[in-house]
């Protein structure tokens, strides 16, 4: 069950990077939409999944966790912005190539902060906590070690983005996602952290590099 | 029939072993040792698989390698390099097999699946090379993980039936 969730993640990723090809680079605001389709279609199909699993995934959404984890997630939002932006600094030197920008296309399109923060932070933030520290980490949990289930959830996790000059940072990230999920035994703090990074991400591209 | 010791009835056709279905444990010791040895054996095929790809990578990597030279051509260097690494990551999964094959397995699996799906959309005239060895390689270590998934159910229902 986790795997195919996996598959079809992942086929909805490549479905709209088609979709984004064929319709070519002039039209951004086409780009964004097809980008929203594909986070639409993620979310249908994690809220599938998640009805599949409720009898092992409700301990995760039941359990509220201590406020420590919450501290915890805080701080680590921190430690995950910057070493994503360290090592997107040193990947850019060394590439020569520039990162994916997130907010700019949502703002050239017309929309706003509430666009912004819904599709490019709330969204990411429940709908892959869900899949990859509810479904995928619980079902990998079963067959083995917590280290083990925690890498293999984080790899997939990174490799889903198909942002191989993220590879790095996204897997750090995903570590720090999986550690507060196991510790806590909830998965809030880990969508705290999640939310937290997108915006921290949101906020340095549209204040610090304008 | 009945049985000339104790009196009970047996079945009739009795004479040979019990065929135990797919999923379900088998009730004596032995047939548990047996079942245990068969997911196994069929779990470890996942290492002679992750070489297989390793190595096929390597070989990959030095054809374009190659190419770049006798070209200079900067993007089959890059294509070289990447191909490499990723060798070199199934080479390290396939060590990792030694030791714990599930995990690896899994984690050979979505990479290989992912890469094949990747390569698929970016150039799709190749979908069709190797396919026989690819589809191959992805059967056996989908057998590998789901051998390891019943190996681990196995072992933790015999342990709960035992403890």
């Amino acid at each position: 069950m986790a795997l195919t969730l996996y598959f079809a993640m992942l086929a909805t990723s490549i479905a709209g990077v088609i979709a984004i090809v064929a319709v070519g680079t002039e039209n951004h605001t086409l780009d964004l939409h097809i980008e929203w389709m594909m986070e639409a279609s993620d979310s249908i199909l994690v809220a599938i999944w998640c009805a599949f699993t409720w009898r092992s995934l409700s301990s995760g959404l039941r359990s509220v966790a201590r406020a420590r984890w919450y501290l915890a997630a805080v701080g680590f939002s921190f430690a995950t912005y910057l070493a994503a932006t360290i090592a997107s600094m040193m990947l850019e030197r060394i590439s020569g190539a520039k990162f994916i920008e997130m907010a700019k296309p949502v703002f050239d399109a017309g929309y706003g902060w509430l666009a912004v923060v819904i599709s490019d932070c709330l969204q990411p933030a429940i709908v892959e906590e869900l899949a990859f520290r509810g479904v995928i980490l619980g079902a990998l949990g079963r067959f083995l070690k917590p280290a083990e289930a925690l890498v293999i959830s984080s790899m997939m996790f990174m490799v889903i983005h198909l942002a191989p000059m993220s590879f790095p940072h996204l897997l750090l990230v995903g570590l720090a996602l999986g550690l507060l999920r196991i510790r806590s035994g909830s998965l809030y703090p880990g969508m705290v952290l999640h939310f937290l990074h997108n915006l921290y991400c949101v906020l340095a591209e549209v204040y610090l590099e304008t | 029939m009945f049985c000339t010791t104790c009196g009970k009835a047996v079945s009739a056709g009795g004479g040979g072993p019990r065929i135990v279905e797919d999923a379900a444990v088998a009730s004596t010791d032995a047939g548990v040792a047996l079942q245990t040895q068969l997911l196994e054996n069929q779990t470890r095929k996942a290492f002679g698989c992750l070489l297989a790809v390793a190595v096929l990578q390597f070989l990959a990597a030095g054809f374009f390698f190659l190419r770049a030279l006798d070209t200079r051509n900067t993007a089959a260097t890059t294509i070289s390099v990447a191909t490499g690494i990723i060798g070199m990551i199934f080479l390290g999964l396939a060590f990792w097999a030694r030791r714990n094959p599930l995990p690896a397995a899994i984690t050979g699996l979505v990479l290989l699946v992912t890469l094949y799906t990747i390569d698929a959309v970016a150039a799709p005239s190749t979908i069709y090379q190797g396919i026989i060895v690819k589809v191959i390689i992805v059967t056996v270590l989908a057998n590998a993980v789901r051998a390891g998934v019943r190996h681990k159910r196995l072992l933790h229902e015999t342990a709960g039936r035992a403890g």
